[in-house]
């Protein structure tokens, strides 16, 4: 690569990770003794409380992209791109309501899917199945290339080994305790992230003033403060709204929703989205400091760790490993459990095998999960661009996803027509300004174009959704 | 004569020194190759930021040498900056404002940041950042497809409640 010194030796590196791993892997094993049928392992027997809502909702949240991909939008888009990051906060605000308004349709949903399979029929389902399940798998491999990047700047473990490692683990204590692993790591890991990102945030202002970064900033870098930066200007309300559709659509959120007690969703998503917020703030300014402090960036995506573990020395390089290995795992292991619910739940048990009993499902569930992370392997080894460039790829297509999400909760005019058309014009004419204008249009231009097309169409119908269809209890619940 | 012979060997003098002089010189920064750059030596960016990638030399010692990045806003680097010295093989840009960028890169001793090679050939980098017309028109329709869903989402719980 393009040398850039390690802070921490690579034995110490390996030992770290092995110690983290195995624990990791023990937790999971341990709490998934608690998942004694589907509804255990799928969705933690529907009973989360505040606390752990809290707390797995911000931790999925916090992932590598916030402690390394908010530090490049600072780096690349200056102040604008600090705060652009952190809007992605108001996908949890906003899906806070959104949470308590599924659990109130849909008592025994399960999946995402399953509200678009009948709130639009058949077709708009596989569209959105399609969408879903790319945009998944798009995060996912963006998450192992973190992972992998990580450990070779903190560490100097070669990409293809961490990248490995942490796809590994993840991929085990999800096998061995799906959600209810899934989210009692969560809560460990936020507590650690939070703990850590104050430590880090402290040391570099302790090391270099807010001064002497803003006026290194705005002497050599001056556009990184200059409040009309175009591309940062574009970049706002698309990395808000991308972040709106990643919530809105994905089953990793509808997952949480539909495992946390019906008056814990709402307030658990708000209080999530609050503790969010400041820490791609924090983040950003981490990575501003790198000129003022003489640190020479080889790679955008590694200045916030890079610059977190210089100033902090060797211990402070060990408390940075640790936690940037909890927000990666806090998100792989919640990617991983949700992608496999929808692709076992849609596809195997709607699809191919309605008659599949409780058994063969958690078998095919565990099939999935150990098949998404061999694939996310194989995409992750040749390393292709960069953690912005990979992710936002998928962002016309979830930002299409918004309106039918939204107008299909609450408005009983959205049809199947609308939903389709506008998720397929917001894709394509997003992924067109994609590749024309740049990733940072793209999500914003997907978003329009499919609020314009499902509101128009469904002013045009006259339909009128009936919500108690959304109502499966009497036949959806796994059979067991 | 004497004094004319004297004028001569004064002379001779003089142009044998400089001559050495230069030769020291020359002898020394051509004792590594120039280095150059492993991307195109003509760039443009429409944001500001981008990575100069440099080629190693392989066939030089590990240590004892760095790379020295300088920046210039003329092509004759009349006015520059020296913005990296170290060994690393790239480094990243970004916040650079509407211009023309010209960088070139040489080795230099590990320890006194000696000249050590000649200048590498010219990299020259466009910036000519988006047009803010259009970023203002997108922050806007952002704006607007926001308060949208903020709009929709509110009437939605308020038509729930009712």
């Amino acid at each position: 690569m393009f040398i850039q010194e390690t802070i921490l030796n690579s034995q110490l590196g390996w030992i770290l990770l092995a110690c983290l791993g195995v624990f990791w892997v023990a937790l999971g094993m341990y709490w998934g003794r608690k998942a004694k049928n589907m509804e255990g392992f799928m969705l933690a027997g529907r009973n989360v409380g505040l606390a752990l809502g809290t707390a797995t909702a911000m931790a999925t949240w916090i992932t590598s992209n916030t402690t390394m991909l908010a530090p490049q939008f600072a780096f690349e888009l200056g102040i604008w791109g600090m705060l652009a990051y952190s809007t992605a906060s108001f996908g949890l605000f906003l899906f806070a309501p959104l949470a308590r308004r599924i659990r109130q349709l849909m008592p025994s949903g399960f999946t995402s899917g399953d509200f678009v399979r009948l709130r639009y029929g058949k077709p708009t389902w596989i569209i959105f199945l399609l969408i879903s399940i790319f945009y998944s798998l798009t995060w996912l491999i963006s998450m192992g290339m973190a992972g992998g990047i990580l450990m070779n700047a903190l560490a100097g473990i070669p990409y293809q080994y961490g990248m490995s490692a942490i796809l590994l683990v993840c991929v085990l204590y999800t096998l061995f305790g799906g959600l209810y692993a899934v989210i009692g790591t969560d809560y460990i890991q936020s507590l650690i992230i939070l703990i850590g990102i104050v430590v880090v945030g402290y040391g570099v202002v302790s090391h270099v003033g807010v001064d002497e970064v803003y006026g290194h900033v705005s002497t050599e870098q001056p556009m990184l403060v200059n409040v009309l930066l175009p591309a940062a200007v574009m970049a706002f309300f698309n990395n808000m709204l991308f972040g709106i559709g990643e919530i809105f659509h994905s089953n990793v959120w509808w997952s949480r929703a539909f495992a946390m007690r019906q008056s814990v969703g709402q307030k658990a998503y708000f209080l999530s989205g609050f503790f969010w917020f400041p820490i791609p703030i924090a983040a950003g300014f981490i990575a501003l400091a790198a000129g003022a402090i003489g640190i020479n960036v080889t790679s955008p995506d590694m200045v916030g760790p890079l610059i977190a573990a210089n100033i902090l020395g060797k211990a402070g390089a060990v408390i940075v490993f640790i936690v940037f290995f909890c927000s990666l795992a806090s998100s792989i292991d919640s990617l991983l459990a949700a992608t496999s619910d929808l692709i076992t739940e849609d596809v195997y048990r709607k699809m191919i095998n309605p008659q599949a009993d409780e058994q063969r499902t958690r078998k095919v569930a565990a099939g999935v999960v150990v098949g998404l992370g061999i694939f996310a392997w194989l995409v992750c080894l040749p390393r292709i661009g960069t953690l912005a460039t990979v992710l936002f790829f998928a962002g016309p297509m979830v930002g299409s996803c918004i309106w039918p999400i939204l107008t299909g909760l609450f408005w009983k005019r959205a049809n199947a027509t609308g939903a389709i058309f506008g998720m397929l014009s917001g894709s394509i004419i997003g992924l067109i300004c994609y590749f024309t204008i740049g990733w940072y249009v793209a999500s914003l231009i997907g978003a329009a174009v499919s609020m314009s097309v499902v509101v128009i169409v469904s002013l045009l119908s006259k339909d009128q959704f009936d919500w108690k269809q959304l109502d499966e209890s009497q036949t959806v619940k796994a059979s067991g | 004569m004497f004094f004319g012979i004297r004028k001569y060997i004064f002379v001779f003098l003089c142009l044998f020194f400089s001559a050495a002089s230069v030769s020291a010189q020359s002898a020394g920064s051509l004792s590594f190759p120039k280095p150059r750059f492993d991307l195109p030596l003509e760039q443009a960016s429409s944001s500001g930021h981008i990575k100069l990638i440099w080629a190693p030399e392989t066939e030089l010692p590990q240590s004892g040498f760095d790379y020295q990045l300088q920046k210039s806003s003329a092509a004759d680097f009349n006015q520059n900056t020296i913005i990296y010295t170290g060994d690393d093989l790239a480094t990243y840009m970004s916040g650079l404002a509407d211009g023309t960028y010209y960088f070139r890169l040489r080795h230099v001793e590990e320890k006194t940041t000696a000249p050590a090679s000649p200048w590498s050939d010219t990299l020259i980098l466009n910036v000519e950042h988006h047009s803010l017309t259009m970023a203002l028109w997108l922050f806007v329709l952002g704006f607007f497809v926001f308060g949208a869903i903020v709009i929709v989402l509110l009437k939605g719980i308020k038509d729930v409640k009712a």
